[in-house]
């Protein structure tokens, strides 16, 4: 926490070496965040991408009061969220512009999940939207319920029916197998 | 995956990792992005000379004083000249996602640990020591004990005898738990800083390891003893870090001075959790003494008082209104059983006086002082330099429920003036009565802190609702039990001088010796200290 107040401040001043730092620290766990919601490498990685060179370009603007990590957990979910409003047929043409591209990347570039890891996302991916968005925010973005009802434009009690059903749904796909 | 938690946990440590070539490659944009953002805004700054020294050689140039310049500002005037004061600290703790703290005893013998996950009001404290067998007694025995707390449960565990013990707390409770965790973790931490935060001074500095540390000192005199106390903070200037914390002792006898008593060696904000640490579930082979879905209801604001012989006041639920009369459910545990559980309650009329059982909560001692900057204090309820002031509250029937074998007393405290609910909980002292010449102990009277949900109508008659759910056999609430009856009897009661002047007569010795009037602050002046 102290450390990221340093380099909330850092960073606000321009330093090359505090964006580094904040990207080495968070580059997994944003990644993780966005494959928990879409368990699709290519696009988390873009997401992800796409909140960094954001946050980059914000240099000398930046302004935050709140925790670093939140706030950049927000930005993925935010992001992660609009890519799974686009629906299949949008992922779809993402999927074929991007594919052809990825597959020419090297496997040294691939993003490395363990087997007990991809059954996770793979579980979670067979969930409702909204189910699997409240449990990643609640457990992946450590959102709280009231956080996650004003972003849902739901009710708190609503949201923890949500997380409640989508964790007893999950329990059920994932018994014995993690 | 047995319960909530273990799942939980599973989904948080299902984490993948970037290879250093997806590293390189998505940083590479990343870094570009800065350097078009700082380019943007030099050449916002300096338009003309971006004219005037359009050349490759002259654009690195800038950008190499600019960067120079950055960093001759940064050393300069940068955050890193920024000195971190012990009064930064409570806000850093309080926006901690985190907290671990680590304590022991100077000898060796007590050992205290504690886990705060502030975003999910989840608690977990150990503590290991010595325990006198009972309280008048010098028979000591080890004791190694933790606390979980986590939505509606405690799990209380004994390491020595293998076993847990539950308790449940409403969702009023609940409420307030996530209201007041920050501050019980600050209190863990720092035992003193929310209540005497203005008394404490920068006494010199110390290193541990590399980091330097400014030490923030207060000193103090036990009231009505010559014992000293002192609390050295060690601060980082530069990270707002707390390096360790040393509580002192100075029995005043020359000849050993000041004596380490405790340390808090770790306080470190944002780590992860040990998995399952939160879990509310019997540790393998130790033996469950009660059933968790329906243990005994208790209370985040006020942990059960107990007296010598046993006896135990609760306090399961209590709600401020907005002229700071409480309506509190409390019940009497523990102890011999009277020979007649009812006879207490015979007779009670509503707005007359509160049954006489072996323990009751009898009125407030509210301080205006106390639920605003001073809340938690370890040492006492007052300031040493402050007058105390004390707000009178009489307690009145309403209605007692019946569940499970006990009975509950719902009553009306209120304070003979106004007391303003500008915060989402508010903490006043509660008088406890203890009737118990039947047993051969009487101690008379006792004080106690009692925190309280400040509520809204809407939220009252929720939360009443719920608790009569749970501790009313009926579970019917009375019609007079909504907010602005209450109100009503409560303008009604305070005008009853009588009331009050009794009370203030029957507080009076306990005020004085349970309150008291603290000694000065003695702080040692930075000149003095070696």
């Amino acid at each position: 926490m102290i450390e990221d107040e340093l380099l909330k401040l850092r960073f606000k001043l321009g330093c090359e070496d505090a964006l580094r730092r904040i990207y080495e620290k968070y580059l997994n766990y944003l990644l993780s965040v966005a494959m928990a919601f879409l368990n699709d490498a290519a696009a988390c990685e873009d997401i992800v991408h796409d909140v960094f060179v954001t946050l980059a370009q914000s240099a000398g603007t930046f302004r935050l009061r709140g925790n670093l990590r939140s706030y950049l957990a927000t930005c993925v979910a935010n992001r992660a969220r609009d890519r799974l409003r686009e629906g299949r047929r949008q992922a779809d043409r993402l999927a074929a512009r991007i594919g052809p591209e990825r597959r020419s990347e090297p496997a040294e570039d691939a993003l490395l999940c363990d087997e007990r890891t991809k059954q996770i996302y793979e579980a979670l991916t067979q969930l409702p939207d909204e189910q699997r968005e409240t449990i990643v925010l609640h457990i992946k973005a450590d959102m709280r319920f009231k956080q996650i009802a004003e972003m849902q434009n739901a009710s708190y009690v609503a949201v923890q029916a949500r997380y409640r059903r989508g964790m007893d749904k999950l329990r059920s796909i994932l018994n014995g197998r993690v | 995956m047995s319960t909530p938690d273990d799942l939980k946990d599973v989904i948080r440590r299902a984490n993948c990792d970037a290879p250093d070539a997806l590293r390189r490659r998505l940083w590479q944009d990343v870094a570009a992005g800065l350097h078009q953002s700082q380019a943007a805004r030099t050449g916002g700054s300096f338009h003309a000379w971006r004219v005037v020294m359009d050349s490759k050689i002259a654009k690195l140039a800038a950008a190499g004083t600019a960067v120079l310049t950055t960093l001759v500002l940064w050393h300069a005037f940068g955050a890193a000249s920024k000195a971190y004061a012990l009064s930064d600290v409570p806000g850093i703790i309080r926006q901690a996602r985190t907290i671990h703290i680590c304590t022991r005893t100077n000898d060796g013998k007590g050992r205290w640990e504690h886990w705060y996950d502030i975003e999910n009001a989840r608690e977990y404290v150990y503590h290991e020591g010595e325990y006198q067998v009972t309280f008048d007694s010098p028979e000591t025995r080890w004791r190694a004990v933790a606390t979980v707390r986590d939505g509606p449960y405690v799990m209380k565990v004994d390491h020595v005898e293998r076993t847990v013990r539950f308790e449940r707390w409403l969702p009023s409770e609940q409420e307030l738990h996530r209201l007041v965790m920050a501050d019980f973790a600050l209190n863990a931490a720092l035992p003193d800083v929310l209540q005497y935060l203005d008394r404490y001074t920068k006494i010199g500095n110390g290193k541990i390891g590399e980091q330097s540390y400014d030490i923030w000192r207060r000193e103090w005199k036990e009231p009505k003893s010559d014992f000293g106390i002192r609390y050295d903070i060690w601060v980082s200037p530069s990270t707002g870090e707390i390096g360790r914390t040393r509580q002192w002792i100075n029995y005043n006898e020359p000849r050993m001075g000041w004596m380490l008593r405790s340390e808090t060696d770790k306080i470190a904000l944002n780590l992860e959790p040990p998995a399952g640490i939160f879990a509310t579930e019997p540790p393998e082979g130790y033996v469950a003494e009660n059933p968790k879905t329906t243990a005994d209801v208790t209370s985040v604001g006020f942990p059960a008082s107990r007296t010598p012989k046993g006896y135990a006041l609760r306090i399961p639920a209590s709600f401020m209104i907005e002229d700071g009369s409480i309506l509190a459910c409390w019940n009497a545990a523990g102890g011999p059983p009277p020979s007649d559980p009812n006879q207490a309650y015979e007779g009670l009329t509503l707005g007359g006086p509160l049954p006489k059982t072996s323990v009751a909560l009898y009125g407030l001692l509210s301080s205006p002082v106390i639920g605003a900057e001073r809340r938690y204090g370890s040492v006492s309820f007052g300031d040493e330099n402050a007058p105390i002031t004390i707000i009178h509250g009489v307690g009145r029937h309403l209605t007692y429920t019946r569940r499970a074998g006990r009975i509950y007393e719902w009553a009306l405290y209120v304070p003979q003036e106004e007391i303003p609910c500008d915060k989402p909980m508010k903490q006043t002292i509660v008088a406890i009565k203890h009737h118990m010449r039947d047993f051969d102990y009487s101690p008379g009277m006792s004080i106690d802190p009692l925190t309280s949900l400040v509520v809204t109508p809407e939220r009252l008659a929720r939360y009443v609702s719920d608790t009569f759910r749970e501790l009313s056999d009926d579970r019917t609430v009375p019609a007079y039990m909504d907010y602005r009856s209450l109100l009503k009897m409560a303008t009604q009661i305070r005008k009853e001088r009588a009331l009050y002047e009794a009370f203030t007569k029957e507080v009076k010795e306990t005020e004085k010796t349970s309150i008291g009037s603290l000694e000065p602050v003695r702080v040692t002046a930075p000149d003095k200290v070696k």
